[in-house]
């Protein structure tokens, strides 16, 4: 007689806490847990808070625990809770990003603590919300580990490999391997090829578990093509009609691409526009000195750009049509032109001021170019409101009647390139993260009805959309094991 | 005469000396109720409505290892305790009220614009 015993192995449970970033965006910051390994994503700040409530619900977790953290890239939202989690916390894991990362964090942060656009954008510099010191943020420097795109790093066990994830210079998707689960960590990513980057991979390995953007939800972008035309003609008629164009934007990332954007129609329209007939600013002294940043990590763009790089033989992201501003002294506003200012949001800075000066002109125009956070200026002036609140002095109303207008640059993917994306990755768990609750939620229903032919089947998918600090526990059953017993 | 209560946030590392911060008060305790409106000021967190401060027994003086809430917002803390606490998301309590069900957040902010919620005895755990 023969019989076959079935005998379950092992019972294995995966878990996954949002400490920032759950159905918010901003502050992103997650933790996995999975056969005793911990590993923690991202370690970011939220841009409408300040001090320490802009911070991660880091009293969630035992940091202790964790063995690596992996930073996806390094806008703020993603990485600059960093020297506060390796100088506050007990934290004892190492940290892993791309070699660009760790370049353009080092500009970031320094900017970051000091008394400019970048401090304005998300902490205010006093005593109650100065949460590290320079010195917090040169030893932080030293902890900071690199991986090569395509290459893995092995740490006590847990395998991870990086991929280009588009969005921003040196931005990483993380897969991570842990006893045979793979996991997919997305960060910011985007699908379409801009001018310098390049889109995000999709893994050549089997994905269990997707932890994936929603930002843009279930909404869709018009082409490239179509936005960047629009872009050119809105700003070229109104300077056309003696108005003045402000940018608000981050200081590095998109800003690069929005001014590859300029420079080249400026270069085509040279005889309305160039020669300095309406010049254009960029006021980030910060974005110069990382000038020579873009310029080293080339080989890590897109071909275009570098082709662009080899003919030329000179930097492409030293514009031709484009002046630096260090700050807003020797800025003489004489006439029409268009200022690239950071912070992007608007909440402070030399954005807000050229904001405020510009507002109450209705033949001036607001362009707002990337994702604007809740709670913020930038998405506050999307209302159209009739005043805004002077930055000096928040009793003091500013009459607005300057247009606003939005076209996204953000390099997020939108609901297509993403069910595209998540299509091909074809992982049965899918946790949303990095997204407002309406989004997020209407993501969600997209793809349950999308893979609602697979319910109740072995390839059943299932979509998480928790919120901070709620644990979503996936159960991995080892394959059954069959036994023969007897003769 | 002058008190104090001292506290730390639970990620701080409690090896670093600015990781234990205290709230100074007159008479002989606090009550909870006012030592989280005063945590809340300290750390310039707002009004309260972005988390969940919660406050615990700290570990070093407690006789086992366990954290224990300390709930209660009459409970009074007497002067020279430590205590540990933690920020925390809002909660969503789901509710049904006429046969719908919703949402109820839960939040910090009756502490710096509302009032004391009372419970009997100020020592045991009860629910409202
Ligand atoms: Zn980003
Ligand atoms: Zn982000």
């Amino acid at each position: 007689m023969v019989s076959v015993k079935n005998k379950l192995i092992e019972n294995e449970n995966f878990k996954f806490i949002g400490l920032g970033g759950s159905n918010e965006v901003g502050r992103s910051c997650h933790i996995i847990e999975f056969k005793g390994k911990t590993i923690m994503l991202d370690a970011g700040i939220h841009p409408a808070y300040r001090g320490m409530l802009s911070l991660p619900f880091y009293d969630l977790y035992d940091l202790s625990k964790v063995d690596v953290l992996l930073i996806s890239h390094f806008h703020l939202d993603h990485v600059a809770s960093l020297p506060y989690v390796l100088q506050k916390t007990n934290f004892k894991g190492r940290v892993i990003m791309t070699h660009p990362t760790k370049a353009i964090y080092r500009w970031l942060m320094r900017d970051f603590v000091k008394v400019t656009t970048i401090a304005d954008e998300f902490l205010v510099r006093d005593d109650t919300s100065n949460l590290f010191t320079d010195d917090d943020l040169i030893n932080s420097f030293d902890k900071i580990e690199t991986i090569d795109y395509h290459s893995t790093i092995e740490i006590s066990g847990i395998k991870i490999t990086a991929y280009h994830a588009g969005h921003v210079l040196g931005a990483a998707m993380f897969q991570i391997d842990i006893g045979g689960i793979n996991i997919l960590f997305t960060g910011d990513y985007s699908r379409e090829l801009d001018r310098h980057l390049n889109s995000a991979e999709i893994p050549n390995k089997k994905i269990d578990i997707l932890i994936v953007e929603s930002t843009f939800g279930t909404a869709t972008q018009q082409p490239r093509k179509t936005r960047e035309k629009k872009l050119t003609s809105l700003i070229h008629d109104t300077v056309k009609k003696g108005g003045r164009v402000l940018l608000p934007v981050f200081a590095l990332g998109r800003a690069q691409e929005i001014m590859l954007i300029l420079d080249e129609y400026w270069a085509q329209n040279n005889d309305e526009l160039g020669f300095g007939k309406v010049p254009i600013y960029y006021a980030s002294d910060l974005a110069k000195k990382c000038l020579n940043v873009f310029q080293t990590y080339i080989n890590m763009m897109n071909d275009n750009i570098r082709a662009k790089f080899r003919d030329s033989k000179s930097n492409p992201f030293n514009f031709k049509h484009i002046s630096y501003l260090k700050n807003l002294e020797n800025f003489r506003d004489l006439g029409p032109s268009v200022m690239l200012a950071s912070p992007g949001m608007l909440q402070s800075g030399v954005s807000r001021e050229i904001l405020e000066k510009w507002c109450p002109d209705f033949k001036n125009l607001v362009l707002i170019t990337g994702y604007s956070v809740e709670g913020t200026m930038a998405k506050f002036l999307m209302m159209q409101p009739d005043t805004i609140p002077s930055y000096e002095n928040p009793d003091v109303n500013i009459t607005r009647k300057c247009r606003v207008e939005e076209i996204t640059f953000a390099a997020h993917v939108d609901f297509l390139e993403n069910l595209d994306f998540i299509e091909k990755i074809n992982a049965k768990n899918i946790i949303l993260v990095h997204g407002e609750s309406t989004p997020m939620g209407r993501l969600k229903s997209a793809l349950l009805s999308k893979f609602k032919h697979l319910k109740r089947t072995e390839n059943e998918v299932k979509v998480y959309t928790p919120f901070n600090g709620v644990t979503v526990d996936i159960k991995f059953q080892r394959d059954k094991v069959a036994t023969l017993v007897g003769t | 005469m002058s008190s104090v209560v001292f506290y730390r946030f639970y990620s701080n590392n409690p090896a670093l000396k600015s990781s234990d911060q205290y709230i100074s008060f007159q008479g002989t305790g606090i009550t909870v109720f006012e030592l989280k409106r005063e945590i809340i000021l300290q750390n310039s967190l707002g009004d309260g409505s972005h988390f969940i401060l919660k406050i615990y027994n700290d570990p070093d003086t407690a006789e086992t290892s366990k954290l224990e809430e300390i709930k209660e917002d009459n409970t009074v803390i007497p002067r020279s305790s430590k205590i540990l606490v933690k920020r925390l998301p809002v909660e969503r309590q789901s509710q049904t009220r006429h046969g719908i069900s919703s949402f109820r957040t839960v939040d910090s902010t009756r502490y710096i614009s509302g009032k004391p919620k009372m419970s009997a005895t100020g020592s045991f755990q009860g629910s409202a």
